[in-house]
């Protein structure tokens, strides 16, 4: 499609100031969202615990009926059987009432802790499960981190607009980057020009764009609907499909087939259920619910993790009172569709943990990739506009986000290990995030650009080669234990942010003479420097 | 295992296309090399992923994809200078270190810093003048052009 030079001007203008604009906000999106694919890791790694074996195994039917035991019979509409990053089974029988303060049906009962090998109580908490997240989340650290990625820790439903609107930008800048680089095959090998001249910015982030072409648009766009789904999707097909009733929605399209015999019939042998949904999914079991349990219509519904070559995540049904295998249950609705196959792939597209460690290795390099683009496209529009005081802030402003950021989440690590043994992390790993943004801003005041990436890289340095310290300082467990039982993602973990720290150093003492190198405008941030 | 194998085979296509790339070696001021065709690179670049897809392999094929890209990136981005002065340092750190087994560790390190400091001095200067060829190709107006535009009278 051959564009007028006019046309070009425009969609020039679109697409670099659309991503100047909302170029910080995104970079923010898109570090922390290559943070937060290794979400389960950072979980295992923060909670200080020992998992030992897998807690959804058999024998599980024992622990599960002496909890539901204890239920009054109210409270045994559904029972979540899950587990948390520190290895403890979490049982959680449960009805759905209205929310007091929200009006909306939420989960009301007693959540119960318990050592998944022996099946020792260690804890219980009744209530509303999702206004006390710290019961279920072993990790404050976690779940700020994935929180910052999916909601900015924005106000809903603000966060989840903003993010679904950023994904939406990474899909424009896709096309429109697409359609004003005519050239984009010719120039796939093309490496930065020596110079640092313009053409050398040009050349860093087109190489990066071309590349992740593809998975740009794709994680923008699962992106966008994960963020769109819940604030503008399903409530518009409420309204348009189901007159306006939320409830009738979400029984149709997700909830499991209705029951229809209140007759009491004890529960199926529920280790039996799970050695053979394990077998017919080729993967294991993740998450079960029960529902209606202790009648002749209870259902289980069994998540399991991804099958050896799928890309989908299967849920099994059995019958609750017999152990029949009743199917696969479509991802939407319940009989299989394409719609219900396209939502399927959202989940392993977005989050790349289809294959493991190695798929969410890959997809946290695209994710890499992707901040690279965004940095180096504000670089870019920056240094065409370099004779102007007020951009020449705004470059400092870039350094200061793009090494800050890091920086920052790096802090609220700190801040999560030393307050976990003597107050509430969930309170203080969001303050030291913002004591590390504050750190960063005032950094990028007072300091002109060298020597501000110098200290960034020196400061991100020393926060990643102590962190493991800090970690074991706190509780944590430490090396030896960790490899006498095992905990490879411990040790994983640690000695990457040990090889890490030690990249960062040594790239902090690169000498003067390579300065050019590492960001495309430096001459503009070495101006911007001595104002 | 297939998998393995086809992000294998793609990255090694992917590395004999870029250093055939026409446009890469003229920027880079690399000698020419005959021109060949390169379809069939092309074509063991994408046959592994559509095998991995005939073969009932989506995950494998996505996560084919998305390694290729990655790594893509990263073949791309090195210059061909700096793949020659990786190259050379490698090639003397490898150098060093079997000279120094067979030296029995005798101390040969002021040698070795000696000659990797050498080698980066050269790659400096290598770079520079890439630099300053890329300036004199850059079309500047000369002094004819400046008369002819000149108003006659």
């Amino acid at each position: 499609m051959a564009l007028s030079q006019s046309q070009m001007k425009r969609l020039t203008a679109v697409h670099g100031w659309s991503g100047t604009l909302l170029g910080l906000l995104l970079y923010v999106v898109v570090v922390t969202g290559t943070v937060a694919v290794f979400a389960e890791e950072i979980a295992v790694w923060s909670a200080g615990g020992m998992k030992t074996g897998e807690p959804l195994a058999v024998p599980l039917d024992r622990k599960v009926r002496e909890i539901a035991d204890l239920q009054a019979k109210g409270y045994l509409d559904r029972i979540a059987v899950f587990h948390d990053a520190r290895g403890d089974l979490l049982i959680y029988p449960h009805t759905r009432v209205r929310h007091p303060e929200s009006g909306e049906l939420s989960p009301l009962g007693t959540l119960y802790r318990l050592d998944a090998r022996t099946g020792e109580r260690l804890s219980w908490h009744q209530g509303f499960l999702f206004d006390h997240p710290e019961w279920f989340k072993t990790s404050a650290l976690e779940a700020f981190l994935v929180e910052l990625h999916v909601r900015l820790h924005l106000p809903e439903p603000w966060g989840l607009i903003v993010t679904g609107i950023l994904g939406l930008l990474v899909m424009f800048a896709g096309i429109s980057g697409v359609l004003m680089h005519r050239h984009l095959f010719r120039d796939l090998f093309i490496a930065e020009r020596p110079g640092r001249r313009l053409v050398s910015t040009r050349d860093r982030h087109v190489l990066a764009a071309s590349w992740a072409l593809p998975f740009s648009f794709l994680l923008g766009f699962t992106g966008s609907y994960f963020s769109f789904a819940g604030t503008v999707f399903f409530p518009l097909l409420a309204d348009v499909a189901f007159g306006g009733n939320d409830e009738a929605m979400v029984q149709t399209l997700f909830a499991p087939p209705a029951g229809s015999d209140p007759t009491p019939a004890p529960l199926t042998d529920l280790d039996a259920v799970l050695i053979d949904a394990a077998d017919r999914a080729g993967a294991p079991v993740t998450f079960i619910f029960i529902d209606r349990y202790g009648r002749s219509d209870a259902l289980i519904t069994l998540n399991h993790g991804p099958a050896p070559h799928r890309l989908g995540f299967q849920r099994s049904l059995y019958d609750g009172a017999t152990g029949a295998f009743l199917g696969f249950k479509p991802n939407v609705g319940r009989q299989p569709s394409s719609g219900a196959t396209l939502r399927g792939l959202m989940t392993p597209l977005h989050f790349g943990n289809f294959a493991g460690m190695a798929s969410k290795v890959v997809w946290a390099g695209l994710g890499i990739a992707l901040a690279f683009v965004t940095i180096s496209g504000m670089q870019l529009w920056l240094r065409r506009r370099e004779a102007d005081l007020l951009w020449r802030r705004f470059g400092r402003a870039i350094i200061a986000t793009a090494y800050g950021l890091p920086l920052a989440m790096l802090m609220s690590s700190y801040g999560y290990f030393v307050s976990r043994s003597w107050s509430d992390p969930f309170w203080w790993t969001p303050v030291s995030f913002v004591a590390g943004v504050l750190g960063s801003i005032v950094l990028g005041w007072v300091s002109d650009a060298w020597r501000l990436r110098r200290l960034f890289r020196v400061c991100l340095a020393i926060g990643c080669l102590l962190l493991p310290v800090a970690r074991m300082a706190s509780g944590g467990t430490a090396w030896a234990p960790a490899l006498i039982e095992g905990q490879g993602t411990l040790l994983s973990v640690d000695l990457f942010l040990l090889l890490l720290g030690c990249g960062l150093w040594l790239w902090s003492r690169r000498p003067e003479s390579d300065r050019g190198g590492d960001t495309a405008n430096s001459s503009v941030l070495a101006t911007g420097a001595n104002e | 295992m297939t998998t393995a194998l086809a992000i294998a085979v793609g990255l090694l296509a992917l590395v004999l296309l870029a250093h055939r790339d026409p446009k890469r070696r003229r920027i880079f001021s690399l000698a020419k090399i005959p021109v060949r065709r390169t379809g069939w690179l092309l074509g063991v670049l994408f046959l592994p992923g559509l095998a991995l897809l005939a073969l009932g392999n989506p995950a494998g094929f996505v996560f084919w994809l998305g390694s290729l890209s990655v790594c893509g990136w990263g073949i791309a981005a090195l210059s061909p200078s700096a793949v020659a002065r990786n190259w050379l340092r490698l090639r003397s750190v490898l150098t060093s270190g079997r000279s120094m087994l067979r030296k029995r560790f005798v101390n040969t390190l002021p040698a070795w810093r000696g000659q990797t400091r050498l080698l980066e001095r050269i790659a400096a200067c290598e770079e520079r003048i890439a630099v300053l060829e890329a300036e004199l190709t850059t079309p500047r107006p000369s002094l004819n052009d400046k008369v002819s535009a000149h108003p006659k009278g």
